[in-house]
């Protein structure tokens, strides 16, 4: 690991005439770090604490000052059947959207490990899904799905399925939205496995083959072990990103049909912008952020065992 | 350096699942495209077929110079707003991050981690208190708002990504410089932003991508539709009454098209840089 300059000594600095660039390059990191500090300080933190104050508080869209209510918000949650399917929707959308993204992104990331003409481009097609607006792959879909007019229906007919599924009714939507969210992450997932496949030096598997082991062994004993501090964090950031996902719900089903794929921000963010119930809404929104909260502890400690391997 | 091949890729299996694969992952870019370039009685079949009978031009036309919904002006203002967030987290986080690869100062770890906090943040628990901060500042209904608030959701990860690319980088090529009588600004510039270009490259790609098609906050602080950026723009096309899908599918199109062809063109630093970011930690 690269040991950090020694720039905050003043005997290590190069002599500058002008004292105020001196005094500036004597306190470069701060200077230097003060932009980084004041930006997410402002816009983030603030925020944040804003937010958590504002979920003791009665606070109501146009209406006068805010009351402050104490745990009253939190209480409302706990007794709130909403909330409890809103969660229980929501950790389904999360482990199967994430279980599904990463082994498709794993296998992939395994088949384009080997050599062929046209990796490079068939690589680069595979992240289109990635740079796609969520927005707008949800409206694509979404059209996709149509029981009418949809390419999926259509071509299932052709295939002499005479009665195909309503992909957006009240048992399906759930799925089909987790479908499209598996469409929509797995290029993420086969871009990091990639990136740790290649990480694996090539002895290992040479060395192997000289012991005797086939391909299955070394995949067991060679390829996944040593992909395990990657994938466990990127499995982790996926499943903190599904958990807050916004933009594909709210515009293939809104949360609907009969609040089917209400996901816990949908439930925020209608609580609201739509009632207009800020305070409980932050409430609901900071139930979100306990949740998170759990798998970034998880998250940092990884990352923690991680940068301790590489130092070593 | 050979790669064991553990799967030859001469075998039948690994072609058809490619090829099924790759279908799953362009079928909807194409179904876009194919749409958008469809005359609108044809599009609205219910015996869709999947290559047009016709193609026109017609539908992209209307949007673009559509009167109501003004394209040109959103397409300006999403540009504007993407590429104005760029160069701030650029500017700032690489200042940032290079604080935090290379010099030393108090609080640095708690800083370090707080960064990594604060990138798990659920949007919707911060668009709420944001908007009213907006409200309070004045910021709602400005393009400049809209910049301030994808900035600083974009800084925590940007400035993660280029510290771990600065700690890639080799030392001895700054310790000669400062030998040299470099200040740590002219090592900076002179010396790691060169190196660093292809991690600045990714994390700008990222950036821009990300300030082009963010929905959530844009939907709440933009009411105005001559200060709409394309992607709450595009659902103007959207009515309880009658949805114009061949607006709204040629729009869509209109919006994608930049950005899948930056992410395309750039692909190969969001591949390279994401690696030394997320190995090198």
């Amino acid at each position: 690991m690269n040991k950090p300059i020694a720039s905050m000594n003043p005997h290590d600095t190069p002599a500058v005439s002008d004292p105020i660039m001196r005094f500036l390059d004597r306190h470069a990191a701060y200077v230097l770090v003060l932009p980084t500090v004041v930006a997410i300080v402002l816009i983030n933190l603030y925020p944040l604490l804003y937010a958590a104050v504002l979920s003791f508080q009665e606070a109501k869209l146009g209406t006068a000052a805010p009351i402050f209510i104490g745990f009253d918000n939190y209480r409302r949650l706990m007794a709130d059947p909403e909330i409890w399917n809103a969660i229980r929707i929501t950790l389904i959308f999360t482990l199967f959207s994430v279980v599904g993204s990463v082994l498709i992104g794993l296998g992939l990331a395994l088949l384009l490990n080997s050599e062929f003409r046209g990796r490079g481009i068939v690589r680069s097609l595979f992240i289109i899904p990635w740079a796609i607006p969520a927005f707008v792959a949800a409206l694509i879909w979404a059209w996709m799905f149509n029981d009418q007019f949809g390419i999926i229906n259509a071509g299932l007919k052709q295939l002499g399925i005479a009665r195909p599924p309503i992909w957006l009714d009240r048992n399906n939507a759930i799925w089909s939205l987790i479908l499209v969210m598996i469409w929509k992450s797995f290029p993420f997932q086969l871009v990091v496995m990639l990136a740790g496949l290649q990480s694996i030096p090539a002895e290992m598997y040479d060395a192997a083959a000289v012991d005797g082991a086939n391909s299955r062994q070394a995949f067991w004993s060679i390829t996944l072990p040593l992909l395990r501090p990657v994938a466990m964090v990127s499995i982790l950031l996926a499943s903190i990103n599904a958990f807050h996902y916004f933009p594909i719900p709210w515009i293939l089903t809104g949360g609907g049909p009969s609040k089917a794929t209400n996901v816990l921000a949908i439930e925020a963010y209608t609580v609201a912008f739509n009632a207009g119930d800020m305070g409980y809404g932050a409430a609901g929104a900071m139930l979100m952020f306990f949740f998170i909260m759990i798998g970034a502890l998880v998250y940092v400690r990884l990352y923690i065992n991680e940068m301790r391997t590489y130092e070593k | 350096m050979t790669v064991k091949r553990k799967f030859p890729i001469k075998s039948i299996f690994t072609v058809i699942v490619l090829t099924l694969m790759l279908l799953f992952a362009l079928f909807p870019f194409f179904w876009l495209m194919r749409t958008a370039v469809t005359p609108a009685r044809e599009a609205f079949s219910t015996k869709p077929q999947l290559l047009p009978q016709n193609l026109t031009l017609e539908n992209l036309e209307r949007v673009i110079s559509s009167p109501t919904i003004p394209f040109t002006r959103q397409f300006g203002n999403s540009l504007i707003v993407a590429v104005s967030t760029t160069i701030f987290v650029i500017v700032v986080g690489a200042s940032g991050a290079y604080a935090l690869a290379r010099l030393k100062f108090k609080g640095q770890q708690t800083f370090s981690l707080s960064l990594l906090f604060i990138q798990l943040f659920p949007a919707v628990l911060l668009v709420i208190p944001l908007f009213i901060v907006m409200v309070n500042l004045k910021l709602t209904n400005s393009l400049f708002g809209l910049i301030l608030a994808y900035s600083t959701s974009n800084l925590p990860f940007v400035v993660w990504l280029l510290r771990g690319y600065f700690l890639s980088l080799p030392a001895e090529l700054e310790d000669a410089a400062r030998i040299d009588g470099c200040t740590t600004y002219g090592v900076l510039f002179r010396i790691i932003l060169p190196l660093a270009a292809p991690g600045i490259a990714a994390a700008a790609t990222l950036a821009f991508v990300n300030g082009w098609n963010e929905f959530l906050v844009a939907n709440v602080l933009i009411n105005d539709s001559r200060l709409r950026v394309l992607s709450i723009g595009l659902t103007s096309y959207i009515d309880q009454f009658g949805t114009d899908y061949s607006g709204l599918f040629s729009m869509a199109m209109l919006t994608t098209l930049p950005v899948v062809l930056v992410f395309m063109l750039f692909q190969r630093y969001i591949v390279g840089g994401l690696t030394a970011g997320a190995v090198k930690s």
